[in-house]
């Protein structure tokens, strides 16, 4: 493979408009892996985004401003995406092993659009958006709108995804991150969850909720449905029951080898029951459940 | 206990140096000037018969040396511990996928695995035999000419069917347990030479004596002009006491008269390393009211792949130890070894009796809930003592540690204050429990198998001791033990010892470091030895009698009396082995969290603690993969855990704290010092004392391995679809 490696946006946006057929990759820690087994055939040219300055973390106007170039060891230790974009910040610590947050990327992460991409059920709740750049300017888009497919996005041969949009989170929502793995590291999630809520002003249920599920279809989940029967000032088990009723009946999984498609939409039903009691829970204070 | 200087002291590993800073050189590490590399042509077909093996286009490329093939073998095509009946290349069949058909040899490895391309066989496929049952009963196809049975061995003391009607409980049950990966860091590698006409090769391995035998019989060469060296090791577990490549490095240095490194890839050796044997064991076991063992039936399947290997063995030893550490006057036992075409089964570390062992120790679990009894006390009611009469109806003669292991572990806090724990639990969705599990294992290979060992310590000028055993360091520790006990027998500083093991060019043959008897095999060697040395060294030495030299021999002990229908058994020492584990279930979803385990290890006298630590975290990893995570899936014939990404061992964020308390109150006499071997029996029990701590949590039993999520999700939902 022949490697281009430009050292600023301008030229990466110009060598991608000249070369669309290229492949992009910043850490490679999905390309790398994809050539050797051979699910990918080693594509003759490639443009290596490692070196273009695509790695702030900003705040401003309640927005929260990611380059894509960040990696997820970067993005899980920052201060202030742990407390304006929590569920990023977990879910970018459940990726891999230490040695794959290194070098893995933000924006790798999106352009694979894995269905079993962690970072992506945590933007698609967190409501956050993509600039995606060319030569011919920039254009705003959904994450959600943004994943087609396994492995399918909204990216034109000629955009790069030069930055993640999320706007903060507010002192009276919190949000979470779940990833369900065969074991504590590098495993490959069997199902994951993420939501953000806005509380109501008892502490005993939300004012808005949105939600978001990993490994259960060919792309990220919500399941508004769910969200909207959890958007209630008291919850009580009927209402976690019901929410939980709604999640499973949304799941599309697949049965691999990892685990059967019966599973994973159980699974999916039971980590809502699980975080939504966690966060009861915390805001109680208390820890029975 | 008796006061010794070097043994019992936790000596730091001696060569703990060069292995963390890297200057020891494995196989992969070695370069020799002219060097060809290999890179073997493999069967893409669970089982095919070959119709054409063309090299012509590869030989013809640039930097391809020689394509071998079956053709150009000088002796047998054929290797196996105890049955020569796998290929060195196959010639008219392969019986899995990525069995060798040829050996491209060439300037570098990128022109091997070229080469490797070129090669076009042809092939007529054959229906593929994937499972035991159908293996045996439908006859898919035959794997070999002789059928589809390698062995059954049937064994039956007393009487069980007369015992069911009159036992106060009796269960039954099936355990299925996987296809478990060595998993060891180096993968298969080695590089061959050929030196004023004689053959050296470096490959790891548990055994290089008999691969001497090996190599010869397939090259029809003396033994005399072959040398092997398993110097370094990078991980064994068993799977490196079969050759692997051993042959083929011996054979391309042999014909191309040039240094040969293979070095596999490590999805070439999850491909085509041996597993451990999945069996499918059947169990029905009785009891009186008192909670003592009546009678044990069991049938055990063993997946034995496509080739014989240790298979036989495997299933003898998995025979021997099916009715665990117990007293069981009533046993019938039936062992089957079935060939298929999924890959190869052979020797792991435990050797048949971890399977085995899953069952009998679920059992005793369900069996003490059904008499009411606690399930330590069952266990110690039941175990099997020095003097008493095996459930195979010979009599136990070695030091048996089962009661004094139990006592240990029923004496510590963990089991102690189990209950108190269990209520602790921060979320009523975790639910927790403790369980224990025991075992035993024969040490050494058992009746009529070479099993002495030999030793010979040289005296030298500058006052040092060359202590020359066969039995290779595969990661065990061994040379730092044997130095230990080289030291104490000579009465020496440790210092003073050159320990030479492993090559068969310097050291004489000590037998196997397999079936936990290096230290006691080889250590007993070397302190007989060390005394007739002590004796040399008594007359007035002169400077011209350098270097002194004393031999030394270990006859191993082996029972008078055979078991009828069962070579191999019985065997004489026995190490046991208890495990406490405490777990927490999220009962959500099915994930098992396991939180300590405790390792109660009968070593007999320990010779490094240090070391023998070492083995019961790394043991008890072993059988913590093998109860919750570690699968190697067949479908067809086929792998569909090619890589570690797919095949799951646990990670350093699964190991639980670990905790290990020899139980040293039972030396055994024959053992060097009082020890016995421990190698293999700090992976067995473990797994079942997982398990059943999971029963203890959520009230059901574990029957089949490894338990994942899901498995324990459906065993708190049976009705999930």
């Amino acid at each position: 493979m022949e490697i281009l490696t430009p050292r600023g946006l301008e030229e990466a946006l110009k060598l991608r408009s000249k070369y669309p057929e290229a492949v992009l990759w910043a850490g490679g820690t999905d390309l790398m892996v994809h050539i050797k087994e051979k699910r990918l055939k080693e594509p003759p040219l490639g443009i290596y985004l490692g070196k273009v300055p695509l790695n702030h973390i900003t705040d401003s106007d309640n927005m929260l401003h990611i380059g894509t170039g960040c990696t997820h060891a970067q993005i899980s230790a920052s201060p202030v995406i742990q407390t304006k974009a929590g569920a990023l910040a977990m879910a970018c610590k459940a990726i891999g092993s230490p040695q794959i947050r290194q070098m893995g990327t933000l924006g790798g992460n999106l352009g694979t659009a894995s269905p079993a991409g962690d970072t992506l059920p945590a933007l698609v709740s967190l409501g956050a958006s993509l600039i995606l750049q060319s030569l011919q300017g920039k254009r705003e888009m959904s994450v959600e709108k943004f994943l087609l497919g396994p492995g399918q996005t909204a990216l034109s041969p000629f955009e790069i995804i030069t930055e993640v949009k999320i706007p903060c989170q507010r002192p009276n929502e919190s949000s979470f991150f779940r990833k369900l793995g065969a074991r504590n590291a590098l495993a490959i999630s069997l199902a994951s969850i993420s939501g953000r809520v806005t509380w109501h002003e008892d502490g005993l249920g939300f004012s808005a909720v949105s939600l978001a599920f990993g490994s259960v279809s060919p792309t990220v989940l919500s399941v508004r449905e769910a969200a909207e029967i959890l958007s209630v000032p008291i919850i009580d088990n009927a209402v976690l029951e019901q929410a939980a009723k709604k999640v499973k009946e949304a799941c599309k999984p697949i049965t691999d080898i990892r685990a059967s498609a019966n599973y994973r939409r159980e699974i999916a039903g039971n980590l809502l029951l699980e975080q939504i009691i966690s966060l009861l829970e915390s805001k109680r204070g208390g820890c029975d459940a | 206990m008796p006061e010794y200087h070097w043994v019992g002291r936790p000596i730091p590993r001696l060569d703990a140096r060069e292995k963390v800073t890297g200057t020891l050189k494995y196989n992969n590490d070695l370069e020799f000037p002219n060097m060809l590399f290999g890179k073997a042509v493999r069967s893409p077909y669970p089982h095919a018969l070959i119709k054409d093996i063309d090299v012509g286009k590869a030989e013809k490329l640039k930097g391809v040396v020689k394509v071998l093939t079956y053709k150009d073998i000088p002796g047998l095509n054929g290797y196996g511990i105890l049955i020569q009946d796998q290929p060195v290349l196959a010639e008219d069949k392969v019986r899995f996928i990525g069995e060798p058909v040829a050996l491209v040899l060439a300037e570098s490895q990128a022109l091997a695995l070229e080469g490797a391309k070129q090669v076009d066989v042809k092939y007529e496929v054959l229906p593929v035999v994937d499972d035991v049952w159908a293996a045996i009963y439908d006859l898919p196809a035959k794997v070999h000419q002789e059928g589809n049975i390698l062995l059954h061995t049937h064994i039956k003391n007393g009487n069980p069917e007369e015992v069911w009607s009159r036992a106060a409980a009796v269960v039954e049950n099936v355990y299925k347990t996987s296809r478990q990966l060595h998993g060891y860091l180096e993968t298969e590698a080695g590089v061959g030479l050929v030196e004023n006409g004689n053959i050296t090769v470096y490959c790891g391995s548990h055994y290089p004596h008999r691969d001497l035998i090996q190599i010869a019989r397939v090259l029809d060469l003396p033994v005399e002009k072959i040398r092997v060296n398993s110097r370094a090791v990078g991980g064994g577990f068993g799977g490196k006491d079969e050759v692997t490549l051993q042959i083929q490095l011996a054979l391309a240095a042999w014909k191309t008269g040039c240094p040969v490194k293979i070095v596999h890839t490590r999805e070439e050796s999850i491909l085509t390393s041996l597993k451990r044997h999945p069996m499918i064991v059947k169990m029905k076991t009785a009891v009186d009211g008192q909670g003592m063992l009546l009678a044990n039936k069991v049938e055990i399947y063993a997946d034995t792949g496509a080739y014989a290997s240790l298979g036989g063995p495997v299933i003898n030893l998995a025979v021997e130890h099916a009715c665990g550490a117990y007293r069981v006057p009533n046993a019938e036992i039936d062992g089957y070894c079935v060939y298929t075409n999924n890959g190869v089964s052979g020797a792991m570390r435990g050797f048949g009796v971890n399977q085995v062992t899953l069952a009998m120790e679920t059992q005793m679990d369900l069996l003490a809930q059904k008499v009411g009894l606690d399930r330590l006390k069952i266990r110690k009611r039941n175990a099997l003592q020095t003097g008493d009469i095996t459930p195979l109806g010979n009599k136990a003669i070695g030091a048996m540690g089962t009661l004094a292991a139990l006592e240990v572990a029923e004496n510590c806090p963990e089991w102690q204050e189990a209950e108190t724990w269990k209520q602790q639990s921060l979320h009523l969705r975790k639910k927790r429990g403790v369980g224990v599990a025991a075992s035993i294992q024969g040490v050494g290979l058992g009746k009529g198998l070479p099993d002495d060992a030999k030793a010979e310590i040289e005296y030298l000028a500058d006052g040092k001791f060359r202590v020359a055993v066969g039995t290779p360091e595969v990661g065990q520790g061994n040379i730092t033990a044997l130095s230990q006990i080289a030291a104490e027998a000579l009465g020496c500083d440790i210092h003073k010892i050159i320990l030479i093991n492993g090559d068969t060019g310097l050291a004489p043959d000590s037998g196997s470091s397999t079936a936990s008897r290096s230290i006691y095999a080889a250590g007993n060697a070397i302190i007989d030895a060390a005394k007739k040395m002590k004796e040399l060294l008594k007359e007035n030495v002169k400077p011209q009698d350098y270097p002194i030299m004393a031999k030394g021999y270990f006859h191993f002990p082996v029972a008078e009396k055979g078991i009828e229908g069962a070579f191999g058994l019985p065997h004489c020492i026995f190490s046991s082995m208890v495990h406490l584990a405490m777990v927490e279930v999220d009962t959500l979803t099915g994930t098992v969290e396991v939180k300590k385990i405790v390792a109660v290890p009968d070593a007999g006298r320990v010779i490094n603690l240090q070391g023998l630590e070492s083995q019961c975290e790394g043991g008890a990893l072993m059988g913590l993969g093998y109860a919750l995570l570690e699968n190697v899936i067949m479908q067809d014939g086929r792998m569909l855990t090619p890589n570690l990404s797919t095949y799951l061992m646990p990670s350093a964020l699964d190991v639980p704290e670990m905790r290990t308390i020899p139980s040293e109150s039972v030396p055994e006499p024959t053992g060097p010092f009082g020890a016995k071997g421990i190698g293999e029996a700090v992976c067995v029990p473990v797994t079942a004392a997982i398990t059943n701590a999971i029963f203890d949590a959520i009230g059901r039993p574990v029957t089949q391995i490894p338990a994942t999520p899901e498995r324990i999700y459906r065993l708190l939902h049976p009705d999930l679809e």
